[in-house]
């Protein structure tokens, strides 16, 4: 019987459920107890067997299905206490019973006319949610500079024209058609996407995205440089933060790219960035008029400090390719 | 509930302002009150069904019931706590009457995706040597197996409490219960767990 409790504290302490009392008690207990210790011991495995894989896994896409279920459930159903219904019910129902049927038309045309207004009407705030156009999009959500993206869908591409086609929730559902080669529009919206979207997999897909189609044929904004620059220098994710930093490669010399480049150098801990960073500069063929003070500088330090022998060799190949330019 | 969102700045309306809103017949209002907490009752949801279609009907059903009932809240307490409670009252509620597509777990969609994109992001999200992956797959099924044989109180407080890492005291005012009544699901729900994986375990 004991035993019993102090396996259930065992099982709380795991969970931080145990207050610091009990938890006083639980540890003293385990130093005499051979048998709650074995019990510790097998409740340890049990958890790390559990931990060593995360049975659920949402997808955006699942919740953007849902999204779209519920929505399309909800097309035929009224809140309850429904003030529409209520004023029918007030106005027809307790005192003129025969004159439901009349009364009930003249409210519902009323009603009509409101759903029309609501509907169709110039006001931004009571528009239905449904699939806002790319211009109201534009306008409504992306301008004013704070609209968090998320489950963000390349729904079509074409590799060859740059045509795309992609789907995210903003406020409501959009769902966007343009040319990423050629569209600011759609540029602006992705860089938004790259910075904001919360899975590493969808900033991930974005930031490919632009890097593929992002040349000195198509410039792209400075929306998607900034998002690009802020990618490299912030992202949590490492395959995220290299994909940036290879679309940043196009924009070499770039001034505020080059500027990218030193807080690489100087501020990534992954010695394959670095690398990266390193042989990109390389194959820019950045001369001593294009490269920054601050990144001869910071490429000498590599040569001198860091830790890892090939960045250092690297970073002295690239000084030396640029004093022979 | 700790896990809630506070939207206290001037530029994010506040749950209560999008419940009044909504209220009033504002769709916009309602799909922003959703979209703040979804993920989470889908999760929920996905982690006591174990299928992405039952999950989808639980997730359907919670938000229907948000929207009739939304004249009815009073703000006595947390917009979240009150979504909440109507998620785990429609996880119980829920009848398995037959597995539907038994095999069409989240995960298991994860793998068959339609696309060498969605393979870049399950590669972030999974890495791991094809050994490794096979053993994770492996000791899904059996603990898939093993939630299943929880009644539907155990499992939902197993998977609330272990992978939602929510705490009791929350649990027990999810479930309209007391923190006592959620111990003894959490403490059952373990032994058995372990008694199924046992040779898992060993």
């Amino acid at each position: 019987m004991r035993h019993k409790k102090f396996q259930e504290m065992i099982l709380l302490s795991f969970y931080g459920e145990l207050n610091p009392g009990d938890q006083g008690k639980l540890d003293r207990h385990l130093s005499t107890c051979e048998h709650c210790r074995l019990e510790l011991q097998e409740l340890t495995v049990f958890h790390k067997t559990l931990a060593s894989y995360i049975p659920i896994s949402v997808r955006e896409r699942d919740v953007v299905d849902a999204r779209r279920s519920l929505r399309v459930a909800l097309g035929g159903s009224e809140p309850e206490e429904n003030w529409v219904q209520k004023l029918i019910d007030a106005v027809t129902i307790p005192f003129f019973p025969q004159y439901r049927a009349v009364l009930v038309s003249a409210a519902t045309f009323a009603v009509g006319i409101g759903l029309g207004y609501y509907f169709f009407g110039t006001s931004s705030s009571t528009q239905s949610g449904l699939f806002r156009s790319v211009a109201e999009t534009d306008q409504a959500v992306f301008d004013q500079g704070d609209a968090q993206i998320t489950n963000f869908r390349i729904v079509s591409k074409n590799e060859a024209t740059g045509g795309v086609e992609f789907e995210f929730d903003a406020t409501t559902p959009v769902r966007v058609k343009g040319n990423v080669k050629t569209d600011e529009r759609v540029q602006k919206i992705l860089a938004r996407a790259a910075v904001s979207a919360e899975n590493p997999g969808t900033r991930l897909r974005v930031v490919s995205e632009i890097a593929e189609h992002a040349s000195s044929q198509h410039p792209v904004t400075k929306d998607v440089k900034a998002a690009l620059i802020s990618v490299v220098q912030y992202d949590e994710n490492r395959g995220v933060r290299q994909e940036a930093l290879k679309a940043l490669e196009k924009f070499l010399p770039d001034p505020d790219v080059v500027q990218a480049y030193v807080h690489v150098l100087r501020s990534e801990r992954n010695t394959g960035m670095k690398i990266q960073a390193i042989n990109g500069l390389s194959r820019a063929r950045l001369t001593s008029e294009t490269m920054s003070e601050e990144l001869l500088k910071v490429l000498r330090e590599k040569v001198e400090s860091d830790e890892n022998n090939y960045v250092k060799i690297r970073a002295k190949a690239t000084l030396e390719e640029v004093r022979q330019q | 509930m700790s896990k809630g969102k506070k939207h206290t700045g001037s530029m994010v309306p506040s749950d209560e302002d999008l419940i009044l809103k909504a209220k009033h017949g504002n769709m916009t209002a309602f799909e922003q009150l959703v979209q703040r907490y979804d993920k989470r009752v889908l999760t929920i949801a996905a982690s006591y069904v174990q299928s992405s279609d039952d999950a989808k009907d639980i997730y359907q059903e919670v938000f229907i019931r948000v929207y009739r009932g939304l004249g009815k809240f009073e703000h006595r307490s947390e917009f979240s706590t009150w979504l909440y409670r109507i998620t785990t009252n429609v996880c119980l509620s829920h009848r398995l009457r037959h597995k539907r597509h038994p095999h069409s777990s989240f995960n298991q969609e994860h793998e068959e995706d339609d696309g060498v994109t969605h393979a870049k992001s399950d590669s972030l999200q999974g890495e791991g040597s094809t050994d490794q992956r096979a053993m994770s797959s492996e000791i899904s099924d059996h603990v898939s197996v093993a939630m299943e044989s929880l009644s539907p109180q155990q499992r939902l407080v197993f998977s609330l409490r272990h992978y939602e890492g929510y705490k009791l005291k929350e649990i027990a005012t999810m479930m309209k219960c007391s923190e006592g009544t959620v111990k003894k699901y959490l403490f059952t729900a373990t032994h058995r767990m372990r008694k199924k994986l046992k040779n898992l375990l060993n």
